[in-house]
């Protein structure tokens, strides 16, 4: 049981390692993207998305929020 | 459907937290759905390990090419220990290690453009800094700005300009905020205190990258005076040996130190040398204007040595190029003297085409040097230089042959030997490149030429006023001179001429011109004539020549355009022989569509407008295409107008400038003489035929050629048997009467004759004698003669006889103008000589035909009584019989020649003539043939060389000395002697001996094959006397 549950811990720490590096990548290559969605997009990526499609849904989404800031901008300095 | 289950949750959770959107919003859904119909329903492959590994590494490399390493080196390093990671192992999805690492690539957002952080500048100190507080690194920040302003004087600047790069947008914003003038330092505090410490820091950064950045380009872009001394040196910002081989190779060698100069330096003055070849820094033209290296200069990466051998080839160039550029200069400099020949100015007229596109050529180098985006060195100037100067040495060769070579003459020699060096330049080149650039030369150099080609052609004039064309007009000749048609051009040079050195290039450019000259001559001459005779020179476009619409088109053109077109024509043959098919049928599109057709007929057209020598076929042709413009629709013809203005004349010159320019490439070998010929030759024949036709026309239909011709054949080859025989009665009985000849009573005599048969002629002629010795003279020399036959020398007979016979008398016939540019004195002289031999002929048999039987009638008195005078002599009877066998041997004899004569010299001659005059030739011709035909009579009759020494002749005189012995013996009455009729016999036989001799020698060497009937008769007719001893002297000897 202490077996099972230190490996479980290690499995826990070796996947945050892991998603630190994948973070530091996304930050090199300037992605634009946070933690929680590069967690949504490994979910996702696990779950069979192809990552293509996925990047190009992903830069969708930055541009839409990105006019509606932009918007909402507009429309807050007028 | 799995995973749309799964993705359901997470995209809503995706959407949640990056849009905002609540579930129950529109805009959720519309993104709920966008998200799961790319996610589930897409085109994108699946991931490729390999892909990926190549993307990550390009992006590496591309790091490191932009001077981010660290960056470079840390994703290498993540990316390693990313896929090493243990967590992908076991993982239920295959490849998500990949997956992921392609969705990041797929995200990446311009990486390189994100400024590096403190930390990736300064990797090492990472491990500090994750040490340090952030209070420390906020106090290490340093006021860069007002460190680096301290002590500074202020400074103002003036207005901005806008097209500045020291500022950003930002700061643009700003200065154009503020008024013109500005404190660099109170903007520099204001900025440094008003904004946040870290974008003062930046902007520090900044400023001072830009800073660097000026000086830097004030330093590469100021051009050192490195010409003003050899103070100036060349400092090399690498520190490699290979960059200082000058330096390390002199403080080596302990040798003087050179200046040393930048490639880029020495690269532009090469350049700038073969642009404009002056006496300059690195090349210096010395006393005996030949460039040499300056010896002291070199660039750092090449010893001095080095450095000159590389481009002391470039002197001889430099050396060519500069006598090129000051012989244009020369003679644009005589531009105002009529004297240079335009045919010179025409020659630098190419020249300067060639040297602009050279120089065009170098500014596009010089261009490159400038820019440096691409690696410039010397050795690529050399090779890209390389050709041109191949090119520039053949022309210098062809230039310093035609005019340095040879020593200056006139200038017609001048333009010859320059036209036939560039035709053997062109010929003998072996590059096409090289062909076609002097064959362009060639072609703008003869383009005068061929100028006054087109004036004589069209007006008969040769207005040469520099005296370069190859004929010349002799102005003391008019055309009412007889020796008009002989003299009226004369070609000063000829190619056969002992005057011209083998190699000497005018002999090629006399050969090259010379058929072409001996047509235009005659069409000179011809249509000098005509508009002398008041005849319309100007041929009838209308006429039976308008078969050939084509030939017609050619005719209008200047004899310039039509030899470019020929060249260019041949050149498009040769090259486009396997697109002809494709070619054609595009031309035929385009001529069926009449505004494509319309608009590249716009430039011809406008040519044809500038000539005021259009035609009204040309003129129609031209408001057709008018109409045709103006029927089309106006904004697609807009295009053709605008690029090529109906209005702006275009000038001939430039036109044919362009064409000739627009000569790129000569497939193949080049024959000049084939292109010449081949462009000229038709039209300049069809000229000269016209015009030779239109002139005998007026000559036999108003001017009666025929007539004088018949009349001057019937009198001066007594060709009308019955005037002359008249004529030459009289003229016999006086000479056996002894009376004396004038010519004014013989003229009167002839005219009488004459005015029978051509009363309207009668007057025109005229008989002169010229008595060659006087009467005592001619005794002694009739019994020196005799003396002479017996003693068998044939010099002494020869001299003698010749000078026995008839008086030196000629008929002579002023004939009317233009008839005596036909029969001049020259063709006079040749018909008096037949003359006078018809007329020997004529003498000799008339002194015969007198003798008759009935004269000797006395004879029969003492001959019927048996009286006989002297007992030892034969009988009477025996000697009367050998006198009239004497008789008739000289009565056959000359008989014999009078008939062979007549009909096998002077009747064929009235037959050919006769002939040549129905043919209707060229009045050229017709001279020609007249003078042909008389020779060959006076060759017949064997006079060809001396008259008066032809064995005819001589023949003839003693034949006539014979006649007028037996005619003494004939009236003696019972005094002759046998000793006297056996040498009258022996004479004879010697005559017809000598004569057979003759005419056998000539015959069986075939030099007079026509004479083989006369010398059969003749020797089958030998008397039979048996005199050999006395016969021996009288063989031929000498020639004919």
């Amino acid at each position: 049981m202490r077996d099972s549950t230190m490996a479980m811990e290690n499995s826990v720490v070796n996947a945050k390692e892991t998603f630190q590096i994948l973070m530091e990548i996304s930050k090199l290559l300037n992605t634009g993207l946070d933690e929680v969605t590069l967690a949504l997009c490994v979910r996702l990526c696990e779950s069979g998305a192809n990552p293509e499609a996925l990047a190009k849904v992903i830069m969708e989404l930055q541009r839409v929020k990105k006019e509606e800031t932009g918007h909402t901008n507009g429309h807050g300095s007028q | 459907m799995a995973h749309q289950e799964k993705f359901d949750a997470l995209t809503k959770e995706l959407i949640t937290h990056v849009l905002g959107f609540k579930e129950d919003e529109e805009n959720f859904v519309r993104s709920e759905q966008y998200v799961l119909s790319n996610l589930l329903y897409h085109h994108c492959l699946a991931v490729n390990s390999h892909a990926v590994r190549r993307s990550i590494d390009g992006l590496c490399l591309k790091f490191s090419v932009h001077g981010q390493a660290s960056r470079s080196q840390k994703l290498k390093e993540l990316t390693s220990k990313f896929l090493q990671s243990s967590l992908f192992k076991d993982h239920y999805e295959t490849d998500i290690e990949w997956s992921l690492l392609s969705l990041m690539l797929h995200l990446s957002n311009s990486p390189t453009n994100v400024p590096e952080t403190e930390a990736e500048l300064h990797p090492s100190s990472d491990e500090n800094a994750a040490v340090a507080s952030p209070q420390d690194i906020v106090e290490e920040q340093i006021d860069w700005g007002a460190y680096l302003l301290k002590g500074e004087k202020e400074c103002e600047f003036g207005p901005e300009d806008p097209l500045s790069d020291w500022s950003d947008s930002e700061e643009e914003d700003y200065l154009r905020s503020r008024k013109n003038t500005l404190s660099y330092k109170s903007y520099a505090e204001e900025e440094l205190f008003l904004k946040p410490m870290s974008r003062t820091k930046i902007k520090a950064i900044n400023l001072l990258e830009q800073s660097h950045r000026a000086k830097s380009w004030i330093s590469e872009n100021t051009q050192m005076p490195y010409w003003k001394g050899l103070c100036y040196q060349h400092e090399t910002t690498s520190s490699h040996p290979a960059a200082n081989v000058a330096s390390v190779w002199e403080k080596t060698k302990g040798e003087e130190k050179s200046q040393l100069l930048s490639e880029w330096v020495v690269m532009r003055e090469v350049i700038w040398m073969l642009m404009n070849p002056v006496s300059a820094h690195i090349f210096q033209l010395n006393e005996k204007g030949d460039f040499v290296m300056e010896n002291k200069v070199t660039i750092p990466s090449l010893t001095r040595g080095a450095f000159i051998s590389l481009l002391e080839d470039l002197c001889l160039p430099l050396k060519q190029l500069r006598e090129l550029d000051l012989f244009t200069r020369g003679i644009d400099g005589s531009a105002g003297c009529s004297q240079t020949p335009v045919t010179l100015r025409a020659y630098v007229n190419g020249l300067r085409f060639w040297r602009r596109e050279f120089r065009m050529h170098l500014a596009s180098l010089e261009r490159t040097v400038i820019k440096q985006e691409t690696t410039c060195t010397l050795i690529w100037l050399m090779n890209e230089v390389k050709p041109w100067l191949c090119i520039l040495s053949s022309l210098y060769s062809v230039h310093h042959t035609a005019f340095i070579v040879f020593p200056e003459e006139c200038p017609r020699k001048l333009v010859l030997r320059l036209i036939g060096s560039l035709c053997e330049g062109v010929e003998s080149a072996g590059k096409s490149e090289l062909c076609c650039v002097l064959l362009r030369l060639l072609l703008h150099t003869v383009r005068y030429y061929f100028g006054l080609m087109q004036t004589l052609l069209l007006n008969g004039s040769l207005e040469d006023v520099a005296n370069e064309f190859i004929i010349e007009r002799n102005c003391n000749v008019s055309v009412m001179d007889e020796s008009f048609w002989k003299e009226a051009f004369s070609l000063n040079c000829h190619p056969d001429s002992k005057d011209i050195a083998p190699n000497d290039p005018l002999k090629t450019g006399l050969k090259i011109l010379l058929p072409l000259t001996v047509a235009l001559a005659s069409i000179g001459k011809s249509q000098e004539l005509l508009s002398a005779l008041s005849i319309k020179c100007c041929l009838d476009v209308c006429g039976s020549s308008l078969d050939a619409s084509t030939s017609q088109k050619e005719r209008e053109k200047p004899l310039e355009e039509v030899l470019v077109d020929h060249v260019t024509k041949m050149i498009s043959e040769d090259i486009c022989t396997g697109d002809c098919k494709i070619i054609k049928s595009n031309e035929e599109g385009i001529l069926n569509d009449p505004l494509q057709s319309a608009s590249i007929n716009i430039c011809e057209e406008k040519i044809s407008q500038e000539n005021p020598h259009l035609t009204d076929k040309q003129k129609e042709d031209i408001s057709h295409i008018q109409d045709i413009l103006a029927n089309a629709d106006p904004l697609l013809l807009m295009n053709d107008l605008e690029a090529d203005d109906l209005d702006t004349p275009v000038k001939l010159e430039n036109y044919l400038d362009t064409k000739i320019e627009a000569i790129r490439s000569v497939p193949r070998a080049v024959s000049v003489v084939g292109i010449f010929s081949a462009s000229m030759r038709p039209l300049i024949i069809e000229k000269q035929n016209e015009l030779n036709s239109k002139l005998t026309d007026v000559l036999i239909k108003e001017y009666q050629l025929d007539r004088h011709c018949k009349a001057v054949r019937s009198i001066l080859l007594m060709e009308a048997g019955d005037i002359m025989h008249e004529f030459y009665s009289l003229l016999f009985a006086k000479l056996d009467d002894g009376d004396e000849m004038d010519s004014i009573s013989l003229s009167l005599h002839l005219e009488c004759c004459i005015s029978s048969v051509y009363p309207e002629l009668s007057k025109l002629f005229f008989v002169t004698v010229e008595s060659r010795l006087s009467d005592d003279e001619v005794k002694k020399d009739q019994e020196a003669g005799v003396e002479a036959a017996s003693n068998s020398t044939r010099d002494a007979s020869s001299k003698l006889l010749s000078s026995l016979g008839l008086p030196n008398i000629s008929i002579h016939y002023q004939a009317p103008w233009p008839m005596n540019i036909l029969f001049n004195q020259e063709v006079l002289a040749k018909l008096n000589l037949l003359f006078r031999f018809s007329l020997s002929l004529k003498q000799a048999t008339y002194g015969l035909e007198r003798l008759i039987f009935r004269d000797m009638a006395t004879w029969n008195t003492p001959f019927s009584t048996g009286n006989i005078s002297e007992e030892s002599d034969a009988p009477l009877q025996s000697r009367l019989h050998r006198l009239e066998l004497i008789r008739l041997w000289l009565l056959f004899f000359s008989r014999e020649l009078h008939n062979y004569f007549a009909n096998v010299a002077f009747l064929p001659f009235f037959k050919a003539f006769e002939d040549l005059i129905e043919s209707k030739p060229s009045f050229n011709d017709i001279i020609s043939g007249h003078k042909k035909l008389l020779d060959r009579a006076i060759s017949q009759c064997l006079m060809k060389n001396n008259a008066d020494s032809s064995p005819l002749q001589l023949v003839l005189n003693k034949v006539f000395l014979l006649t007028q012995k037996v005619s003494r013996l004939w009236k003696k009455e019972m005094r002759v002697s046998s000793e006297e009729l056996s040498s009258l016999e022996a004479e004879y036989v010697q005559i017809h001996r000598f004569l057979v001799g003759i005419l056998s020698h000539l015959t069986e060497k075939h030099i007079l094959p026509h004479l083989e009937g006369l010398t059969h008769a003749l020797a089958n007719s030998m008397p039979l006397q048996t005199l050999s001893h006395r016969l021996g002297s009288f063989e031929f000897q000498g020639d004919i």
